[in-house]
């Protein structure tokens, strides 16, 4: 697959375009999985990616979902007060991470941390036709630069919103303990009583989905970066805001898909 | 980057990856309501409801407040609703069970309520069980608001509006009463302690009179504390009452005779009472000896005020040991005196006595002569 494109015609057909090629370079990267296990230097790039975006957006992802959990809890905990039932907090608090708000956080950090540097990379390479020269010696960038990603950002976005949950969850707990009154392990107990394994497992897919969007979306934008250095800053902050559009409308789909028809 | 800086972070990266999914094996079990860890023994129960309400897969089960179990699946049959229920707990079954469906909280939720029964027979295991169907409380409350509509009459609604407009405004008077601490609720809940200590006092009173009828002072506190000697002797007394109007009512003494349905003693008496009024009649009657002595005009009071009178001159008189008779009371030379003049005579009347016959012989010789 050639990667590097021209603009041709106008700003629908260059949209269109551009989608095509997205959903491409995803199935594409999808199915190089086997490439990524069988080479050497595959694996070498696919076990850096799977640390810089598990390990790397670890301390990022504790304090967003410690402090989401905390302040969720707290407002919830206003309301729920007047009518002495705080402890419906904790049913409310699970809800939200375990459906939408875990894997909508894990979405908009892997974006923001993770997302905008494969960007950047991606687009410095093309500026610096590292990228035209991996075609001339008949290496796939696909299979060499977005496999090992994809298939990285696949593993750790579940594992990193499941991670995010259950930090929302103590932090949700605790002020839950220190504001509420409500017991730390009741909280707890009363989150995993109202849990169900559909929300869960609906939400680690959800976060799977965002983590390609956000692969696809970064390298793609990436992958078409023009204008030397001004161009992979742009394509930087494109492929944030795409990402965090296409994360608002994959979620409502998918809540939809599982929870509606 | 130095290959051991790499290998660290692989290793990092391998010990996050593992960590977490354990841990979402973890949650996935302990949700998912499957007791593998603990290694429980399960037993599977079959109940059909006519309907299940909102009831749904992992809803608890209740057998007398303790979870006993969880909904495992529902499952629509013609006629009724299927639900497996899944219990960790042996839970027997009688001929009078009833399984219904219940909520958890006021906010909604729901669960599977058992009622084991009281009767002698048990169920066996494995039987289709039948379960009620949760009561429609929006289809009971509208039946019941179409009821009301169709019996109450709208002016007896008004009038009953009327009197509770009525009632409020009372109380507002009441409480407006109270605030300005008016009343003896008033006084108790205004500031100004007055009512209060007065009440407190007075409880401390009653405190203190409680305290001494249970320390057994007075004769009420006598008879209510535990000994019984007090309690001895009005029963003693009582006994002694007692035999007094049995004597009074057998008729015995003045007072029985009196009480008796025979009328002697109280014809006597009567006849008495007429002798004694008959008397004193007399006394009044100023005609009668008596009458007159007791009448105002007789002279007798002053008749004996003036011997009175002279009897205390005399006295007086003898007091000062004037005349003879003073002298003799009170001077003892007369006293002695006279016993000498006494004692003289008595002895010339012993000497004459003595010399009588001798006398009478000389006379009567000497006359002869």
């Amino acid at each position: 697959m050639t990667i590097v494109q021209e603009r041709e015609g106008g700003v629908v057909a260059t949209f269109f375009a551009a989608l095509g090629r997205s959903v491409q370079l995803m199935m594409l990267a999808l199915l190089g999985l086997p490439w990524v296990l069988l080479r050497r230097d595959s694996r070498q790039t696919f076990s850096r990616q799977l640390y810089t975006i598990g390990i790397g957006t670890l301390p990022v992802a504790t304090v967003v979902a410690m402090f989401t959990g905390m302040i969720l809890t707290l407002q919830l905990g206003i309301a729920f007060k007047q009518f002495s039932q705080e402890i419906m907090v904790a049913y409310t608090l699970s809800f939200a991470m375990l459906r939408e708000m875990g894997p909508f956080m894990t979405g908009i950090i892997l974006a923001s941390c993770v997302g905008s540097a494969m960007a950047a990379q991606l687009g410095t390479m093309k500026i610096n036709e590292e990228i035209a020269a991996l075609e001339m010696m008949s290496i796939d960038p696909v299979r060499f630069l977005v496999a090992p990603r994809m298939w990285a950002i696949l593993i750790m976005a579940p594992l990193l919103s499941f991670y995010t949950c259950i930090v929302a969850f103590l932090g949700g707990a605790t002020v839950g303990f220190t504001q509420l009154d409500v017991p730390f392990l009741q909280f707890v107990a009363e989150i995993v009583t109202v849990a169900e394994v559909k929300d869960l497992y609906v939400g680690l897919l959800k976060a799977a989905l965002f983590g390609a969007f956000i692969c696809t979306i970064s390298c793609s934008v990436g992958f078409a970066t023009t204008h030397g250095a001004a161009g992979v800053g742009a394509s930087t902050r494109r492929a944030v805001i795409y990402s965090f559009l296409a994360i608002l409308a994959g979620g409502y789909f998918v809540t939809r898909f599982f929870y509606v028809f | 980057m130095s290959k051991a800086h790499g290998y660290y972070k692989d290793i990092l990266t391998g010990v996050f990856l593992v960590a977490i999914v354990a841990l979402l094996i973890f949650f996935t079990i302990v949700i998912s309501g499957v007791e593998m860890l603990r290694g429980r023994n399960t037993t599977i129960c079959t109940v059909n409801f006519p309907d299940v309400g909102a009831l749904k897969e992992q809803d608890p089960v209740y057998v007398r407040g303790l979870k006993v179990g969880s909904v495992q699946s529902l499952r629509l049959l013609p006629g009724v609703v299927q639900v497996r229920l899944t219990l960790d707990q042996n839970v027997v079954l009688r001929e009078d069970y009833s399984i219904t469906i219940g909520k958890t909280s006021m906010l909604g939720g729901t669960c599977v309520q058992i009622s084991e029964g009281n009767s002698a027979t048990s169920l066996t295991m494995g039987q289709e069980l039948k379960g009620i169907a949760p009561p429609d409380m929006m289809a009971d409350l509208g039946a019941l608001v179409s009821e009301l509509r169709e019996a109450v009459d709208p002016e007896e609604v008004r009038a009953t509006i009327n009197n509770i407009r009525l009632a409020s405004a009372d109380i507002a008077a009441l409480t407006e009463r109270i605030r300005k601490g008016e009343g003896m609720v008033g006084k108790l809940l205004s500031e100004d302690n007055s009512g209060y200590e007065d009440l407190a006092s007075g409880l401390d009173n009653f405190r203190a009179i409680t305290d001494d009828l249970r320390n057994g002072k007075g004769l009420l506190g006598k008879l209510i504390s535990e000994e019984d000697t007090t309690y001895a002797d009005l029963k003693s007394a009582i006994a002694n009452l007692n035999v007094v109007t049995s004597g009074l009512a057998d008729g015995e003494g003045l007072l029985g005779k009196l009480l008796r349905e025979e009328d002697q003693s109280y014809e006597d008496l009567k006849a008495a009472l007429a002798n004694i009024r008959q008397v004193t009649e007399k006394l009044n009657d100023p005609a009668s000896g008596f009458g007159r002595l007791l009448s105002q005009d007789s002279t007798l009071v002053a008749d004996l005020e003036a011997a009175a009178s002279n009897i205390r001159g005399l006295t007086a008189k003898l007091e000062r040991g004037e005349g003879t008779l003073g002298k003799l009371v009170n001077e003892d030379t007369v006293a002695v005196e006279i016993e000498a003049a006494i004692k003289d005579v008595r002895q010339i009347i012993d000497n004459m006595r003595d010399t009588a016959p001798i006398t009478t012989f000389t006379s009567i010789f000497f006359g002869g002569m």
